[in-house]
């Protein structure tokens, strides 16, 4: 299977025929083939996507946070997914979270000083922070090209502490 | 208004479990600001171990949210990260730390920075009584 590329479902090796069963089998088999090949875009922890989902449920509704935080859209939701289909194979995936302004945030840790955020709306762009030991490096940018490679570089970063 | 000196301890509560870490340490996004940039905190000060706790419940009882620990530090980080820190009051002891600045990731590093002083303290196991 060739990452990234879209998985080619064998439906001849599925069940035929039309019953319900065979549909809820076929079905079911093509959302695990689809949750594989999350996995593998990650290279690690097939329940990451599962816990994008289920931190999108939780901060769906203004106010998720007690405190009037603004609820995180499906758009964020669809650049999360984006981003964590988008990091190269052995990467560890990272644990996500929300802020009260509506974002979702990626987050990479090793220890309380060595760690990055990332933040991720309804825009493309990006805002990330990274505290590494005594140095601190924040700003924002898109995850492709020359800002997706200084995020992974940051993330190796902190994960080598 | 009554003065806060920096040597004063403040308690944020976490009433969302995503922002503990499996290590038991408080994730950055406790400490993001909310869109009025006035992050809510009780002070310590003057109020015994038992009482911070019944802050902290009552917070939990107005958001309807369970209240599943508390992120304490002093008032002196945010101050050496040039944030304010004032009280706000009701309800008693009450302080909100303000004066974010406007950029994002500037938010993002100082949450980080205050995340990594803080302590998480997780609540009370509450006896039970048959």
């Amino acid at each position: 299977m060739m990452l990234g590329m879209p998985v080619a479902y064998p439906f001849e090796m599925t069940t035929s025929g039309g019953s319900e069963a065979a549909v809820f089998v076929d079905r079911r088999y093509c959302e695990e083939l689809d949750r594989m090949q999350e996995a593998l875009a990650v290279g690690m922890r097939p329940d990451v996507f599962d816990e994008l989902f289920a931190v999108a449920e939780e901060t769906s509704a203004a106010g998720w946070d007690g405190e009037g935080a603004q609820p995180v859209l499906d758009e964020a939701v669809r650049h999360a997914k984006k981003i964590l289909k988008a990091l190269p194979w052995g990467t560890k995936a990272p644990t996500i979270g929300g802020i009260p302004d509506g974002s979702l945030t990626l987050e990479w840790y090793s220890s309380p000083t060595r760690v990055l955020s990332i933040c991720v709306g309804t825009e493309e762009e990006l805002h990330f922070a990274a505290l590494i030991g005594s140095t601190t490096i924040h700003g924002k940018d898109y995850f492709v090209g020359e800002g997706k490679r200084a995020i992974l570089g940051l993330i190796d970063r902190v994960e080598r502490g | 208004m009554v003065a806060i000196l920096s040597e004063e301890l403040l308690a944020r509560f976490v009433l969302y479990a995503r922002w503990i870490r499996a290590d038991k340490t408080v994730r950055s996004d406790a400490f993001f600001p909310p869109p009025d940039g006035e992050l809510s905190v009780t002070r310590h000060v003057g109020l015994t171990d038992l009482e911070i706790w019944q802050a902290g419940q009552a917070v939990s009882v107005e958001r309807t949210l369970p209240l599943l620990g508390r992120a304490d530090f002093s008032a002196r980080v945010p101050r050496d990260l040039n944030l304010d820190v004032a009280a706000k009051e009701p309800p008693r002891n009450h302080a909100v730390v303000r004066g974010w600045p406007v950029e994002k990731s500037e938010k993002m590093i100082l949450a980080q920075k205050i995340a990594a002083k803080a302590s998480f303290v997780p609540p009370p196991i509450l006896s039970h009584h048959e």
